[in-house]
């Protein structure tokens, strides 16, 4: 693995993905999935919740934050096989909310000791607040 | 929506080690179609998703919450605080997939109540296909 990853070429940063959240995407992917809480679906429940408003589901955001990290592989289906994901969520994400996730790598070591590349990823709100943030661990295959 | 008929999920119910959920979901080409439709952001899916592959956490966000409020009815207001999902293999249309859902902590801190659910999915040959953590403020 060490020889290979001499010849490797690790980006510094993944491609972001930018796209606005819907209510309609909050209220599909609780159709699809079953998180239907009235907080995400319900605006006139979560009005009067502290929250004021729907927020989007803290699922959805983590499955659109792993699209973004295997849409910018060469080999998805390595991360797919050995890929790990781990984030906290900070803040909500509202419908109407331009997002961005992002990818950065957290060492610039172009030949690293292991077999996997760690990159920092967050996902940032309208106002460049990071409403989500963590790591994630690519296997070195995937950049081959 | 969670099921009003089966038992409620609560906090004091839930022990350290319980077994929440042992069922088996099969993941179909429509089901993935369905799947991937909820989560674009209207640019181009990866190609690993073009070539029968599920989106990679297809198996922790589609098929846990699934029967998770399918086998509990699990009351609102909760807090997804943190998720940690490790992959092991892809899946692909026509998988079943065995998931365990089980309690791994619970614990009061600042005067709310959390809990960590731990899943493990596997397929028809007991292969591990993911694991993953969800900790969730509990609501009250």
């Amino acid at each position: 693995m060490a020889g290979m990853t001499a010849e490797l070429q690790i980006p510094s940063e993944l491609p972001p993905l930018s796209w606005t959240l819907t209510q309609e995407q909050i209220n599909a992917y609780a159709e699809v999935a079953g998180a239907s809480d009235p907080i995400h679906v319900d605006p006139e429940f979560a009005r009067e919740t502290p929250l004021g408003g729907t927020i989007g589901q803290g699922f959805l955001l983590f499955a659109v934050m792993a699209e973004q990290i295997t849409r910018g592989l060469n080999h998805p289906e390595t991360w797919m096989s050995d890929g790990v994901l781990d984030v906290r969520f900070r803040a909500p994400a509202r419908p109407g909310d331009r997002l961005t996730m992002r990818a950065v790598r957290t060492v610039e070591d172009p030949t690293p000791e292991g077999d996997a590349a760690t990159y920092e990823v967050w996902c940032e709100g309208p106002d460049g607040q990071r409403l989500i943030d963590g790591t994630t661990d690519i296997p070195l295959g995937a950049f081959d | 929506m969670s099921n009003p008929e089966a038992p409620d999920l609560t906090f004091d119910g839930m022990a350290v080690g319980d077994v929440l959920v042992d069922s088996t979901v099969t993941v179909t080409v429509e089901s993935i179609a369905e799947f991937r439709r909820s989560i674009s952001t209207d640019v181009e899916a990866s190609d690993a998703s073009d070539e029968g592959y599920a989106p990679p956490t297809m198996a922790a966000m589609w098929t846990v919450p699934r029967v998770m409020f399918r086998e509990w009815n699990v009351p609102v207001g909760g807090i997804h605080a943190r998720q940690r999902w490790q992959c092991a293999r892809p899946i692909r249309a026509g998988s079943a997939l065995r998931i365990r859902i089980s309690l791994k902590e619970k614990y009061v801190r600042k005067d709310r109540p959390w809990v960590v659910f731990e899943s493990r999915l596997s397929d028809s040959d007991s292969a591990e296909v993911a694991c993953g953590e969800m900790t969730v403020v509990w609501p009250v």
